[in-house]
């Protein structure tokens, strides 16, 4: 899976926030989500294009963390993800 | 017909058909000789897009709309936005009053026009432009300056920028803006595509780092007026 076209991630204010343009800037108001630092991090590795199993191995790379607890955080992010349209089911 | 205009301390070219257009920006022409810096002249192609996007409109106010798009991405590339909202002058710093539509941003400005007088003068009621200049952010008036037409060309430092809800007792706090971004967004002006996005983000970063934030709540009472002056206005 991969991010959509029409939105970006950005940094302000200190605070990781996704939020849509173009078609989907009038849904900035459902669409805008806060993200913290893996959220952020598995934006980015989805920004590529990664299915599920590999955006948990970039994460066990990065972060000193049980795999279980990795790939619960991978699935929560996507799921939220997908609520907001950014990648597709 | 096509001339120079004074938008946001810029020389700006603009050429429009119709009298709308013209008679909103009659107060922002420029008599001087410097030449033009940046042009929001706008093409058949984007008066035919804007046209798509506002069916049904008069070719004058569909005009009127493709220039603003125009100037408000011209102007992103100078590190200017259009921002919703009704922004005064006090003291020397401009304050930005921002709500959704319809809460009632500009009753409040007006209230304390009420009490402050020749203290206090508009911005810009609707769309001023706030602008990063050496890393610090000034208020512009901007020609689309809401239904009262209350406004200058004038510009002060951006000091606040107060988010107004509604509410039957008056008060005022200091928010953090991280609290406030969905209503950042939602009244920022660019939001087109990635390209003009990130840049009203870069402005907004600014903002966000070098300017107070706050939260009013407030009634439509002149007591609301004193208010956001002793919590806001009078602060340091």
């Amino acid at each position: 899976m991969k991010i959509k076209n029409g939105f970006i991630l950005r940094e302000i204010s200190g605070v990781n926030v996704v939020i849509g343009v173009g078609a989907n800037a009038e849904k900035i108001k459902n669409s805008m989500v806060k993200l913290n630092e893996s959220g952020a991090f598995i934006w980015k590795v989805l920004e590529k294009g990664a299915t599920v199993d590999e955006v948990v191995s970039a994460l066990l790379n990065e972060y000193d963390a049980p795999e279980e607890v990795i790939r619960l955080d991978v699935e929560n992010i996507i799921k939220t993800l997908k609520e907001i349209g950014a990648i597709d089911d | 017909m096509s001339k120079k205009y004074l938008i946001a301390g810029m020389v700006t070219d603009i050429a429009y058909k119709f009298p709308y257009t013209a008679n909103m920006l009659k107060n922002y022409e420029y008599f001087g000789d410097n030449p033009v810096e940046i042009s929001a002249r706008i093409t058949v192609e984007d008066f035919l897009a804007e046209a798509k996007l506002l069916k049904g409109e008069s070719d004058d106010f569909i005009e009127n709309s493709a220039i603003l798009r125009k100037l408000s991405n011209v102007l992103l590339d100078y590190g200017a936005m259009l921002f919703h909202g009704s922004t005064v002058k006090y003291n020397g710093n401009a304050f930005v009053f921002t709500a959704p539509s319809g809460t009632g941003k500009s009753t409040h400005t007006a209230l304390l026009k009420q009490l402050l007088g020749d203290k206090l003068c508009y911005i810009n009621d609707d769309k001023p432009i706030l602008k990063v200049e050496n890393g610090k952010v000034i208020a512009y008036g901007s020609p689309w300056n809401g239904k009262h037409n209350l406004g200058e060309n004038v510009s002060a430092p951006l000091k606040a920028i107060c988010v107004v809800t509604r509410a039957n007792e008056n008060s005022i706090s200091k928010v953090s803006p991280k609290d406030f971004l969905k209503v950042l967004f939602e009244q920022s002006v660019g939001f087109d595509n990635a390209i003009t996005a990130n840049k009203v983000l870069d402005v907004l970063d600014v903002i966000s780092k070098t300017c107070k934030f706050y939260l009013l709540k407030c009634n439509m009472d002149i007591s609301a007026a004193k208010c956001s002056l002793e919590g806001m206005l009078y602060e340091d």
